[in-house]
This record gives structure tokens, sequence and C-alpha cells, in this order.
């Protein structure tokens, strides 16, 4: 009782008597969760406005400032608004509240909690709050790409190697692994040994809840929600929300870049961020270019995309980097909103229908993946080890044609196919399982050094793990540790490695 | 082709003031005609509003609409109309949502807002 009458003196205390002399407007029209306002002659462009309706209020943003109108898009229940409803202007600029809470939570595109575990912020503390929208950092500001960021998967690892930082496009049909690729990315983050780990941001755009949930289940039994945020705008949520969850998701990354640390940041897909982005245009009568797609599509994407960066160590050394993904239509990339993002980001990863159900998983086509940044983003030891691997494998390809044919070719393509073939097998790996980079340094030893010329191509995923068990079991600590720590094969440890491979095919 | 309420509150205030005083009787018989054949009857009360923001807005004059939780006596309304320029167009309203207090727009752009509604939701 005593404290239900402190609280009620507080809020006595606490009622302000003074006249409120503030800018107002009109809603003239509102359909499918777009206004049209009039009124609010000194609106920004993304201000936060509060439109009055008789069921509470509704947040919009302006989006479109026009000679005798603004054009807004609701961020709730467009239907609780109607004609004559007076909209107020806030003054802010569209933001999202960032901090190191968010770390384990899964929030909408305006930073509410939506995993139904309690609220974020405590009571009585005002976070940091980032503008949705930033300027990109400088060319002064930024570094080279040098630090790895390993993905735990073979392919990427060996031929397309992804740096902190660097922007890498993850693109292929629908159902060909991109979000597998993601979120084993996520997972390996945790097995990186010597490094702080990256906190990282999956951002699901349009996606199905039911996959969403799954995708969550997935990270929280690997134990990897301990690092990451999930930014949440579920096919059943307006447009709206598609349109700023990167934008959002973005901003809680570069909390964390400005404060030194490195984040990885995940938009699965910006795709249908295009197709959101093309809905709202459409419904404020900007005009339509391409595809229906408004003239800036591609800045769309571009502005988001290249606030990933690695930061100078004058500006805290931390880095953001970005794996968007985009789903083409029957392998089309020469499409439009593919050609935009592959121009945009330092390389891609392209995903194959052909090859998924061939049975190579992952799906990669080495032949037109591509990473930018290239071996500067890559482990001295994995240099060493897969230098020759991208050339093997396109000499390979060469001669796949021939493959029936192998009774009747001279002895150096025969060994040039089957080599090919044993890489092609060393290279397929199980959904879910990432491989720290110093396994992989040792798998990718022994195959390219012939050891395991002579093991049958259906068996060398079975001598693969046996081996792997078998360095983990014996030579951890002589073998393992050194090249994890030092991030090199120094030729004591090559030579104790090539002794350990002799022991352990003697087992075989 | 559909023309919007502000269209065609904008022709009728260019032509009303091209037109000579005596002139205006038949000029808004002729603008009902056109509202007529263009099937904009139904948007007539949006028109009027319009003109009347433009014919304000060009003469200077600014549209006060004046809120109240209850209906006022007359010595309280003259005092908060002597508040405001004598040649502003005045509108009264009640409003009990208001709950107590007042609440007055400019021009449908600034709004003073001394309601107790206000104050009851800041609390919250």
């Amino acid at each position: 009782m005593f404290e239900i009458i402190e609280k009620l003196k507080k809020e006595i205390a606490g009622i302000k008597n003074d006249v409120e002399i503030s800018s107002v407007g009109r809603v003239i029209e509102v359909a499918d969760g777009v206004l049209k306002i009039q009124g609010l002659r000194s609106a920004m462009s993304q201000e936060m406005l509060t439109v009055e309706t008789k069921n509470g209020d509704v947040s919009a943003v302006v989006l479109n400032l026009e000679e005798n109108s603004i054009g807004a898009i609701v961020l709730g229940d467009f239907k609780k608004i109607k004609t004559g409803d007076e909209v107020k202007s806030t003054g802010e600029v569209l933001g999202i509240k960032v901090g190191s809470e968010l770390i384990g939570r899964v929030v909408n595109p305006l930073g509410e909690p939506v995993d139904g575990k309690g609220e974020i912020w405590k009571s009585g503390t005002t976070p940091t709050s980032y503008p949705i929208e930033k300027k990109a950092p400088s060319v002064l500001e930024r570094e080279f790409v040098k630090v790895p960021l390993h993905t735990g998967i073979k392919a990427i690892d060996s031929m397309i190697p992804i740096g902190r930082g660097q922007r890498e496009l993850i693109i292929g049909d629908r159902q060909t692994g991109k979000t597998s690729i993601a979120i084993d990315t996520i997972v390996n983050q945790q097995k990186e040994k010597g490094q702080k780990i990256p906190i990282c941001i999956y951002v699901a755009v349009g996606q199905k809840e039911s996959n969403v949930a799954k995708t969550i289940s997935e990270l929280e039994s690997a134990g990897a929600m301990k690092y990451t945020v999930v930014v949440l705008a579920g096919a059943s949520t307006p447009a709206a929300l598609w349109y700023l969850a990167p934008y959002a998701g973005c901003a809680i990354g570069e909390y964390f870049m400005d404060k030194g640390e490195d984040a990885l940041i995940i938009y699965d897909d910006l795709s249908k961020h295009a197709t959101a982005y093309r809905q709202i245009s459409l419904l404020l009568r900007r005009p339509p270019g391409r595809e229906a797609y408004p003239g800036d599509i591609f800045y769309l994407h571009s502005r988001l995309l290249e606030r990933s960066a690695k930061l100078s160590k004058e500006k805290g050394g931390g880095s953001l980097t970005a794996l968007p993904i985009i789903e083409t239509q029957l392998s089309d990339v020469s499409a439009y909103i593919p050609t935009n993002v592959i121009s945009i980001t330092d390389g891609q990863i392209y995903l194959e229908a052909d090859l998924f159900y061939q049975g190579i998983r992952p799906a990669i086509n080495a032949g037109l993946s591509v990473s930018r940044v290239g071996s500067s983003a890559q482990t001295k030891a994995m240099k060493k080890v897969a230098g020759k691997l991208r050339l093997e494998l396109a000499q390979f390809r060469e001669l796949q044609a021939f493959v029936q044919f192998a009774s009747d070719l001279d002895e150096g393509t025969k060994n040039k196919i089957k080599r090919g073939q044993m890489i092609t097998e060393i290279l397929k790996q199980d959904d879910a399982s990432p491989l720290p980079f110093e396994s992989q340094v040792l798998v990718f030893y022994a195959a390219l050094n012939s050891y395991f010329d002579d093991v049958e191509i259906n068996n060398l995923k079975i001598v693969e793990e046996k081996y792997l068990d078998y360095m983990r079991g014996r030579h951890d600590k002589d073998v393992i540790e050194p090249i994890s720590q030092t991030k090199e094969l120094q030729p004591a440890i090559e030579e104790k490695l090539k002794a350990a491979i002799g022991n352990f095919k003697k087992t075989l | 082709m559909k023309y919007s309420p502000l269209n065609f509150a904008r022709a009728f205030t260019d032509v009303l003031r091209d037109t000579p005083k005596d002139g205006h009787p038949a000029l808004y018989k002729r603008f009902a005609m056109v509202l007529e054949n263009n099937n904009a009857l139904n948007d007539a009360p949006k028109i009027l509003e319009k003109i009347k923001k433009i014919i304000a807005r060009e003469d200077g004059i600014s549209i006060i609409k004046i809120e109240t939780a209850r209906e006022l006596k007359n010595p309280l309304i003259l005092k908060i109309k002597s508040l405001f320029d004598k040649a502003s167009d005045f509108s009264l309203k009640t409003n009990p949502e208001l709950i107590a207090g007042l609440k007055i727009t400019i021009d449908d752009e600034t709004s003073i807002d001394n309601s107790l509604q206000r104050k009851l939701k800041c609390l919250k």
C-alpha cells in the first residue's frame, strides 16, 4: 500500500504542467502501410513521426518530402490510422538502441525484443542510440583487410578466403545451402583460438518464421547465441520493417566496430530487401525504373555494404565483415539485383544447384567464385598448403569431360583426373560441421602432398575423419597447437606432421 | 482524368483573383458545374477547405481551430481570440476527450496543447 502511494506521489510530482507547442500535420491518405501527411513543413528525411490515433500512438518514418505533402511509412499497425489523424514530429532521426545487452537476443528492426525473454534494457538506464542510416567510414579511416575470418568450410577458407572487414556475397538459387554457409561461419567463430570471438549479427529479412526459429535453435545448440544477435523482420511483418532490418543490423554491428571489436553481419537475404523497397517506392509513387525497381536501388545496397569496413588503428581497429546473401532465379547471375550487389562486394561465393544435386556439398563453383582480398586474408599455413588447390581444380574441370574415357588416356592426364576427383571429394563437407583452420591445414597437407593417393575415392571421407581423430588424439600439443598459435607451418612442425601421417597410414 | 481537390482549389482561386466582384456569383455557378462534369461533387467539402486555406495564406490570415473539453462562455472565447490577430479565421469545437483544458491549432501546422489528455499521456 505504502509503495503504491509513493509511486503515485512520484507520478503526481512528475506531471509537467507546461503547455506544449509543436509542429503538427494531418493524415490525408493512408493505404498499405504508407501515409500521405499534410503539414510538418520542417520535417527531416528519415525523421520519426508519431501518429495519434484513437487506439494509441503509431510510429512512422518520413521517406518522401514533396512540395505539398510528406510520404511516410508506418512502423506498426497501419489499420489503426485514419485520415484526419494528427501527426507530430519527434525531431529525431530513426535510430536503434545498441549495447552489449543485445547479445543473445532476438529483436525486431526497431530494437524491440521478440524472443519473449523480457526487456533488454534495465529500467533507469539510457542506452546509446545509433542512427539507422549513417555515413560509411571514409578512405582515411580504413585499413587493409589482412586478418582472416575463417568460415570453417574447407572450400571457402582454402580458395575464397574472407578477411575481417571484407564484404563477400553468397549467391545461388533457392535451397543450395546459402544460409547453411552463413550459419556455419557463425558457429565456427568460437573455434578460433588466440583471437576474440567476433560479435555475429544475423539479419533475417522476409524469412519464414519457422525457418528463423530453426536457425536460432541451431545456433543455441552450438553455443553460438552467446555472441550472436538476431534481427528479425519475418515474412508476416510489414514491408517497412523488411526495408529497415539490414540497416538496423548494420547499426548494431557499427556499435561494436566503433568499440574496437570485430563483428560479422549476415544479411539473409538482400533480394527480399530489394523487393520490399520496390513495394514501398511504388506505394510512395516514386517513378519505377528497370523491373519496376526505383532508380536508387543500387544506392540502397551500396550505402549499406559500404558501412562494413576494417577501421584503422587510430579509429580503434575494429571491423565489420558482411556476408550478404542474394537468391538468384534459375542461376541467372546476370539479373539486375545480383549484378548490382556483385559489383559492390569484394567477391562472391557462387552456389550451383547442379553441383548440389550431384552430391557436391557445399555446392560451391570454385571457378565462378572469387575473393578480391585473396591470400592477404589467409594464414601462412593455409597459403602454403592450399596455394595450388585452385589451379589443380581448374585443370580438373578442363579435363572433366574425359572422365568417362579414363582408360584411353595417357598417364599424366589420368593422374590429373584422379587428383581432381580426390580434391573434389576432400572439399565436400557435411552441413553444420565447420572445421577449424588448423584441422583444414592438416587435411590439405596430407591430400595435396599425395599421402591419400592410394585411398579409394569412396573411402576418403572416412579416412579423413580417422586421420583428424588420430592427429587430435596423439599430436594435439606438438603439431596442432603450434599451427593454431603461430598460424604458420614451420619446417620443424612440418617434419613432425610428415612423420605423424606416415604412422597414421600404417594404422589403415 | 481525376483531378485532386488541391488542383480544383488552385484553379478556382486563380480565376477568382482575375474575376471582378460582380462576376463572383456567376463564377461560383460555373465552378459547381465544372465539379459536376468532373464527378468531383463528393470532394466538394475537401475542395472548399483547400480554397479557404489558399485564400487565407494569400491574404495573410491565420486559420485558428480552438478545441475545448467543454463549451466555453462568450467572455472566455473573446479572451482567447484576443491573443491572436483580429483578422484570423476562428472555429470552435468541443471535444470531451481532452478531459480539461484546450488545444489550439494554427493553420493546421502548429499546435498549442494545454489539455489534460496530453499531460496524462506524458505520464505513461
